[in-house]
């Protein structure tokens, strides 16, 4: 593709103001979860992909950059809530779809109509049944358990003097043994075995006593080993 | 959430049957939120997308010229009764 055929898909967009339009609608179905700046953004940078990624054989240019574009934008929504996620796999699944849905152009009319729905709905209904039954109440918890145990960490990191908070991003964040932390900190071995242990025990201390009392689960956020300082959880998480 | 209707006018009527045949297969088995979220996407496909656009202009001008009024699917919504209504 040329650049002025870039050019002129990219002046087309502009006037479709589909970036604008979508990013709208979705800041108000998913309102507190993502402003429509942060929308317009993805938006932008999914049209950009549009203009130089569209070929006619994709059909027309109107429906792929519609449904990418949305595509794009949803992926900027953080979804929490399990109600919420089921709503957004189905729209994500939609837009998928639709970004390259073409039909069958020798059917008839109202043949062309209902296979478009039964598709969508198919696409949507298998997208939310996988979603709901890929956690549930219990992921939820154990999300909002995750995401406190990572403020605990976080506040016991910033109150550590400082040798201390070097040894724990030598061990927990470059991945560092602890021979190999000692010589990085030009401490004694017992010294940095004192500090280890200390330092796991405040973090123990403090997630117990914000009743994080099991080892939560991550729903997809980045392991995070220092967590092996609490229990597995077994299912024996209280509430 | 707030239903993502592109103008929040009322639905053609072609449009609002073809939803009502495409979810009867999941009414009682999906939750009424879920059901709400497959209506939303499938306004937004049936509204936008061209190939429901065309279909559904094809439709309006042969009911038209046949003088049936939207009268487009036998069994389904028929305006000039007053037939069955949104399914969320």
């Amino acid at each position: 593709m040329n650049l002025e055929r870039e050019h002129e898909l990219a002046l087309r967009l502009a006037e479709l103001g589909t970036v604008e339009r979508w990013a709208r609608r979705l800041a108000r179905r998913y309102a507190g979860l993502v402003t429509e700046c942060d929308l317009i953004s993805l938006g932008n940078f999914a049209a950009a992909d549009v203009v130089r990624t569209h070929v006619d054989a994709r059909g027309s240019f109107e429906a792929y950059s519609e449904w990418r574009i949305k595509r794009a934008m949803l992926g900027g929504v953080r979804v929490e809530a399990r109600e919420r996620r089921i709503d957004w796999a189905a729209h994500r699944a939609q837009a998928e779809l639709l970004a390259l849905y073409q039909g069958d152009a020798r059917a008839e009319p109202l043949d062309r109509l209902d296979r478009l729905a039964d598709a969508v709905a198919a696409a949507t209904f298998v997208a939310m049944t996988q979603e709901a039954q890929r956690g549930g109440e219990a992921d939820m918890i154990a999300r909002e358990e995750y995401a406190t145990a990572m403020e605990v960490i976080g506040e016991v990191l910033a109150a550590l003097p400082r040798p201390k908070h070097k040894l724990f991003v030598l061990v927990y964040c470059e991945g560092c043994s602890l021979t190999e932390a000692q010589a990085a900190l030009h401490v004694h071995y017992n010294t940095v075995l004192r500090w280890h242990e200390e330092v796991l025990a405040t973090v123990q201390k403090e997630l117990e006593r914000h009743d994080v009392t099991s080892r939560p689960g991550r729903g997809g956020a980045p392991r995070v080993s220092v967590l092996g300082v609490v229990k597995p959880s077994n299912d024996a998480r209280r509430r | 959430m707030s239903p993502t209707h592109p103008t929040d006018e009322p639905l053609d009527p072609i449009v609002e049957a073809t939803i009502q045949r495409a979810m009867r297969p999941y009414l009682g088995v999906l939750p009424p939120a879920a059901l709400q979220t497959m209506r939303d996407t499938l306004v937004e496909a049936l509204t936008m997308h061209p190939v429901a656009v065309e279909a559904v202009d094809a439709l309006r001008k042969r009911a038209a010229a046949d003088g049936s009024g939207t009268r487009v699917r036998d069994g389904a919504l028929e305006q000039e009764d007053g037939g069955e209504k949104g399914v969320a």
